[in-house]
């Protein structure tokens, strides 16, 4: 493999001097086949993963987004490929490896995953094998990637166990994934993501199945192991009030493009993208007032094989301009450092008037 | 484990008296006494019955007392003595005649069963992880075949083609010479050369079945979040294959031993009867149609005693294999 | 979607709206259905060999019954196109006559055909007289010899020279409604029990799966076979059919029942189900408007699955000699004189009604996992 340069620091740094991004994808687009056509599921996005930073990818169901997380893993569906673009992971020696040009199925991708990038999914009940113990999973892979003996690793799985929050994890070793409670099995998951030290944790919706007390527990345990590790979460969600708990970054996309990028702080509080407004409104918040109505995007999400003409959004969007927004592809508009945005009014915000907590 | 262990046998204790039951009833349904019949028989062969064997043979078949008397004579005479009771037609205790043939229809659906696993499970997996594949839908459509041909018709097209094209007769499990030869080693290799057809024969359908579910199954499997977690740590595709789905999938895949043996033991008897082989079909079908009550009641209940077994080792076999039967 | 429209619909609605609704789950099931072309090709196949049987007079060139002992194990004619006969005159379709040689080794009369001898074969051939459907009186048949005295063996001969192709063409009736009716009996006795066991849940519904699991635990052939030679052996032909549905249905109505339980149990948690309930509705109403409905299609799969099984059922009991016997005519009893190594050698075609056994059942098959498909994208 030809090792690339990773690209230079951005120039301008953030607070402290810019850390070079652990991961850089730029304009990758995936396709997936379907019985009724080609779907460009996504479509040319381009963002960072800052490096011990969590950068939140918020989007309706069928954006994109989990496409977005699973592509960094090279991990896509049989009848998905990757067309185009690229995906530049920064190498514990100073190497970058494209990810988008390894065989999906090779040694390379496969040392990288688990080891490198792991990956904790929606469903704790089936993302475990039901007929095999904890242990009995823990530890091949940890073995695999750390070269352990079986010792080790069973001793490296037991404070995995522990750390992750499990309590008596010795025992709990032996036990099968139906003998846990869903959130004691996510963090069952976060422990097997987390067992081989990789540098970025892909999280794809991972509390979007579990009851709210027990999702807060797991955010919690996701921030404190980031803080121990240095670890980079990619962190797929829907769920807004999440990305404010847990975000450091932030990018929404819309059918399969990011419409608007930032700092959390950014985007709640200046969003620019009517879109990112529209999502922001449609939050219950406390103290709103009882009379105000709890606002609902308009429309539905067009069916990937009709995507409108222009930009992506226009049928439902507010601020629509007829004769523009249905014609022109806005393209994205960079506005700031990590800051853009997909809409021709961008540079505007004060013409749309009604910020998001209005 | 050990309480599911305990439950299952105690379920298959059920099911046998049951079956016993049952056995029992197909011998009393035929019209007209058994003494009747027998006497009818003996003097056919120009014998005549002395009332002293007419009334020993009413007390030790009760048959003057009611039903369930007689159920229990029967029973615990098997139970406690091995006693089957007599064919009339064959005029030999039951037993005598049973076990050879017996023995040979356990050897014949036991081999059967392990082809019928050996071939399906391979081809299973290969047609659900290649699926829509050329050989997928080749196989898809032989298992279609397979379903729909009866055997006893496949057994009469095979003999027809060997004796047509190539001379053979393919009937039987013994040549000639070794029919009535004692068990030796020749013998065994005999047998051997004689099984192949009848095991092909009967292995045809349930592999059919067999390879649809165990490719419906896997292809349940396939796409599974925990086959994407062992992906997403790293693992091959080969031995992320084997190590998890598969391994999942064949937990049904071992269930349906409920239901194939069922199959496999009645489809043996109908191929058994076309290709005249010495197990337990043709001398049931004789004994039915000759209404030799206690022979053939004896062959259903032994029938079914072999299935209702072969099923509790398939649950068994589920419970070690699978750790949510086992602890449910 | 519209499955549960249908059943919730309010009484008040009128009952076009209903119907629509209803005809809207069912075209919805139609048109996923329509995308198997192999199941929507064997719903016409089927739904040809029904046509067969129903009118097995008219289609089967001669009666199943009428012999000729000179053709006595006659073989196949072919048909043929365009030929010229002794006289000249040239027909659209003909067969060639036999000629019989005497083999004095094997001491057996051989046929030949003979390529001079023409006999014209033309549709609507006037032969047997019959009555179509049991009504009409009529003497025409779909396809015959031109001169009805010549024989016309299209599949060969039996023993008797009786035509296989007419007897397997009767045999379809027997067959393809033995199917039919064991799996009526077999549903009304899977759709109570299974009801039953499914609906009222506890110690009922153990009682009946422990049934269902002893009775699947039994190979069926040897309890079939006991049962069946119980039957009387001088029993009516028509009471013997009877006996032998019922007997295959005994065992049959297990995997409906199955299904059956399966649904209601599932359903009885579903909304619907329980605004029903809570509106007032009583039991049966519960049951009959509301959930029945809803699983009319997986009924419909499985019915469809549970025919071939049957076929092949009475197929493998008269073949034996136990299930149905000669008069009547079914593909089983037609097999059975294609039992011993020699009449197969001697005549091959005697296996032509297994040839119908397995298309019928193919179809069926095909036809019902189609419909499985349909009715539930997901099972």
């Amino acid at each position: 493999m030809r090792p690339i340069p990773m690209p230079e620091p951005m120039p301008f740094g953030g607070t402290a001097a810019a850390p070079s991004p652990l991961v850089a994808v730029s304009d990758l687009k995936v396709q997936i086949g379907t019985d009724d056509g080609l779907v460009r599921a996504v479509d040319g996005v381009t963002f960072d993963v800052p490096r011990g930073r969590t950068l939140c990818i918020v989007g309706e169901s069928g954006s994109g987004k989990s496409v977005t997380g699973r592509a960094l893993m090279n991990l896509l569906p049989p009848s998905g490929r990757i067309a185009a673009g690229s995906i530049l992971y920064a190498g514990r020696d100073g190497q970058a490896v494209d990810v988008t040009q390894l065989d999906p199925r090779g040694r390379q991708i496969r040392a990288l995953r688990g080891k490198e990038i792991s990956l904790i999914s929606q469903e704790p009940m089936a993302a475990l094998s039901p007929v095999h113990t904890i242990g009995q999973q823990l530890v091949p892979v940890i073995r695999r990637h750390l070269s352990l003996s079986k010792k080790a690793a069973q001793a490296r799985a037991v404070e995995m166990l522990g750390r992750v929050g499990i309590p008596r994890p010795a025992e709990r070793l032996n036990n099968y994934p139906f003998e846990f409670s869903g959130g004691m099995r996510q963090r069952v998951c976060i422990a097997l993501a987390l067992s081989c030290r990789p540098r970025l944790l892909i999280a794809d919706e991972p509390t979007t199945a579990l009851d709210v007390t027990t999702q807060a527990n797991i955010i919690d345990l996701l921030q404190e192991l980031q803080r121990e590790d240095g670890l980079s979460i990619l962190f797929i969600t829907h769920d807004l009030g999440v990305v404010a708990e847990i975000a450091d970054d932030v990018a929404v996309m819309y059918l399969g493009k990011i419409v608007e990028r930032g700092t959390v702080d950014e985007i709640f509080a200046d969003p620019r993208h009517p879109y990112t407004r529209a999502l922001l409104k449609s939050v219950p918040r406390l103290g709103s007032g009882r009379g105000s109505r709890l606002a609902a995007i308009r429309g539905m999400v067009p069916s990937p094989f009709e995507r409108p003409k222009g930009c992506d959004f226009h049928p439902r969007c507010e601020a629509a301009i007829k004769g523009v927004c249905d014609s022109i592809d806005p393209g994205t508009i960079t506005i700031g450092l990590r800051r853009d945005v997909r809409c021709v009014l961008a540079r505007e915000p004060a013409v749309l008037g009604g910020a998001a907590h209005g | 484990m050990l309480r599911y262990m305990l439950r299952r046998l105690v379920y298959t204790l059920g099911t046998l008296a049951a079956v016993s039951v049952v056995a029992f009833l197909v011998i009393q349904l035929p019209p007209g006494d058994f003494l009747t019949s027998f006497s009818a028989k003996f003097a056919e062969q120009g014998g005549s019955l002395d009332n002293d064997s007419l009334t020993a043979l009413k007390l030790r078949y009760g048959l003057d007392q009611p039903w369930y008397v007689q159920y229990w004579l029967w029973i615990s005479g098997i139970l406690f003595r091995g006693d089957f009771g007599e064919s009339f037609e064959w005029n030999k205790p039951v037993s005598e005649l049973m076990w050879d043939r017996f023995g040979l229809t356990v050897l014949l659906s036991g081999i059967t069963l392990v082809v019928t696993w050996l071939v399906a499970l391979p081809i299973g997996i290969y047609s659900a992880v290649r699926r829509y594949s050329w050989l997928d839908y080749v196989v898809t459509f032989l298992g279609f075949l397979g379903l729909a041909i009866p055997s006893f018709l496949l057994a009469l097209a095979l003999m027809y083609v060997f004796s047509r094209y190539f001379g053979m007769n393919v009937s039987g499990l013994f040549s000639p010479d070794y029919v009535n030869a004692p068990w030796s080693l020749a013998k065994v290799g005999d047998l051997a050369m004689h099984l192949w057809l009848p095991v092909f024969v009967l292995a045809t359908h349930g592999t059919a079945a067999l390879i649809r579910v165990m490719r419906a199954n896997l292809i349940d499997e396939l796409y599974k979040p925990y086959v994407q977690t062992a992906r997403a740590n790293g693992l091959g595709e080969a031995e992320l294959l084997f190590k998890y789905p598969v391994r999942v999938a064949l937990n049904p895949f071992i269930s349906t031993i409920g239901w194939v043996l069922p199959n496999l033991v009645s489809g043996a008897i109908v191929t058994s009867v076309v290709m005249s082989l010495p197990t337990a079909g043709p001398l049931l079908l004789s004994a039915l149609l000759a209404q030799d009550m206690y022979l053939a009641g004896s062959f259903i209940l032994m029938l079914s005693v072999l299935t209702v077994i072969g099923t509790l080792i398939s649950d068994l076999l589920l419970a070690w294999l699978d750790p949510r039967v086992r602890y449910a | 979607m519209s499955d549960i429209a249908a059943p919730t619909a309010p009484e008040t609605v009128a009952p076009a709206v209903r119907r629509f609704a209803e005809a809207g789950q069912w075209a919805l099931i139609f048109r996923r259905f329509r995308r198997h072309r192999l199941a929507y090709a064997s719903l016409f196949v089927v739904l040809g060999i029904y046509l067969v049987a129903l009118l097995a007079e008219f289609v089967a060139p001669f009666s199943p019954d009428s012999y000729n002992a000179r053709f006595t194990y006659g073989p196949p004619q072919t048909l043929r196109f365009f030929g010229t006969d002794a006289a000249g005159d040239t027909h659209f379709m003909y067969v060639n006559g036999y000629r019989m040689s005497f083999d004095p080794v094997a001491l057996k009369r051989t046929f030949v055909v003979d390529e001079k001898s023409v006999h014209p074969v033309v549709f609507f051939a006037k032969g047997e007289p019959y009555k179509l459907l049991g009504l009409i009186p009529w003497d025409r048949h779909l396809i015959g010899p031109a001169d009805p005295s010549q024989p016309m063996y299209l599949w060969g001969a039996d023993r008797l020279g009786r035509d296989v192709l007419s007897r397997t063409i009767h045999g379809a009736r027997i067959s393809m409604s033995i199917g039919l009716v064991g799996v009526a009996v077999s549903l009304f006795l899977g759709l109570l029990l299974g009801g039953i066991s499914g609906y009222y849940g506890g110690w009922i519904d153990e009682v009946v799966q422990r049934c269902i699991d002893f009775l699947k635990s039994i190979p069926t052939i040897p309890l079939w076979m006991g049962l069946a030679a119980a039957v009387p052996a001088n029993l009516d032909p028509l009471l013997v059919y009877l006996w032998i549905t019922i007997i295959l249905s005994l065992i049959g109505w297990t995997d409906l029942a199955r299904v059956v339980r399966g649904r209601f149990l599932s359903l009885r948690t579903e909304d619907f189900v329980l605004a029903a309930r809570l509106d007032g509705c009583s039991r049966q109403r519960v049951i009959w408007r509301h959930m029945v409905p809803s699983f009319t299609s997986h009924i419909v799969a499985s019915v469809t699955l549970a025919i071939p099984s049957m076929i092949l059922a009475e197929t493998a009991l008269s073949f034996l000699g136990i299930g149905l016997k000669e008069p009547v005519v079914s593909w089983g009893v037609l097999l059975k004189d294609a039992q011993s190594i020699l009449a197969l050698t001697t005549a091959p075609w005697l296996l032509a009604p297994g040839v119908a056994v397995v298309v019928a059942v193919l179809a069926l098959n095909f036809l019902g996992d189609g419909i499985r498909d349909a009715a539930d994208p997901y099972a």
